[in-house]
């Protein structure tokens, strides 16, 4: 028998929670700083991809293609788990899809340095960095047996 | 977020305790390794540890710059600790059952030279290390550009001067 493996040091929920924290602790930086260097682009970018990443989950979601784009699903899954810990946005917000159309546009503001104004996506970062860490923990595995009462079964 | 039971001092020990650790067993799981062990697979999960060493150093050192109050600090740090943690765990999980073989009774097998005739066509470079197990079964794992693949995904987070070194 041959059996193959493919290990990685970090999962997809990891990758996101660093990616997240990053960009969050970046955007609060610029937006105190007032001023963009190179790197600042960079991160923006990255801010907007993950954005049209997200949107792509929900529109693969409704169509019902989630095979087609597996990171996309996980980043809108985590993207609508985040919104739920901002109660403030949550009750304000009509669709999905606005909410990314405004966090987009505070970015190209940002990027143009109109304005520096980016408290609420840094706050959606935020939450989209302690869903996806909460992600990367270990589940415990637990076992049911038929038949077998659980608080007996310990 | 709740309040953290530990400081960010604290967190950041245990960070340094757990890579002076796995240090420490690498280096002992490799000290009497036959020479035919797999040198660069030992090596390159030395330089994932050094990374993360370095990049979790490189965190610290941004957060202290960027934030305005103790409590970002804090918040920061413990966040950068959490997910150091993890990646240092996931070596540890990932790679080291196969270095604790090592010094396991090794009998060379026949096909050994075969597969690494073939290895080598495609890379050069190629390392191969058959473990014996039960009834003739044989495990294949393979890794590929163990550090690369790790510095490009975190690329956005990793600063130049760090994936200089490592490259």
């Amino acid at each position: 028998m041959i059996k193959s493996t493919n290990r990685q040091v970090f999962s997809e929920n990891l990758k996101m929670a660093m990616l997240a924290d990053e960009i969050a602790s970046s955007l609060r930086y610029i937006s105190r700083r007032k001023q963009l260097a190179e790197h600042d682009q960079r991160i923006i970018d990255k801010a907007m991809e993950l954005l049209s990443e997200m949107r792509r989950g929900m529109e693969a979601a409704k169509s019902r293609k989630l095979e087609e784009s597996l990171e996309a699903s996980l980043a809108y899954g985590q993207a609508i788990q985040a919104i739920q810990l901002m109660p403030r946005t949550l009750a304000s917000t009509r669709s999905f899809g606005d909410l990314v159309d405004s966090f987009n546009g505070q970015l190209k503001s940002l990027r143009a340095a109109g304005s520096f104004d980016v408290k609420d996506v840094c706050e959606f970062f935020t939450a989209v960095r302690e869903v996806a860490m909460a992600g990367s923990s270990p589940q415990p595995e637990s076992v049911r047996v038929r038949g077998v009462d659980q608080e007996s079964g310990a | 977020m709740p309040e953290a039971v530990l400081s960010a001092e604290q967190y950041s020990e245990l960070v340094g305790e757990r890579i002076a650790g796995l240090r420490a067993v690498l280096a002992d799981l490799t000290r009497d390794a036959p020479q035919s062990a797999p040198q660069r697979f030992s090596e390159s999960i030395q330089i994932l540890i050094s990374t993360i060493e370095g990049l979790f150093a490189d965190r610290k050192r941004v957060i202290k710059e960027r934030s305005t109050s103790a409590a970002e600090v804090t918040d920061g740090v413990i966040f950068a600790a959490r997910w150091s943690m993890y990646l240092l765990n996931n070596v540890q999980q990932q790679y080291f059952p196969f270095l604790e073989k090592l010094n396991s009774p090794h009998v060379p097998l026949a096909i050994q030279p075969t597969l690494q005739r073939i290895g080598t066509r495609f890379d050069p470079t190629v390392e191969l290390y058959l473990f014996p197990t039960s009834e003739h079964n044989y495990g294949f794992s393979g890794f590929r550009n163990i550090v690369q693949a790790f510095i490009q995904e975190f690329r956005l987070v990793i600063p130049d001067d760090l994936m200089r070194t490592v490259q």
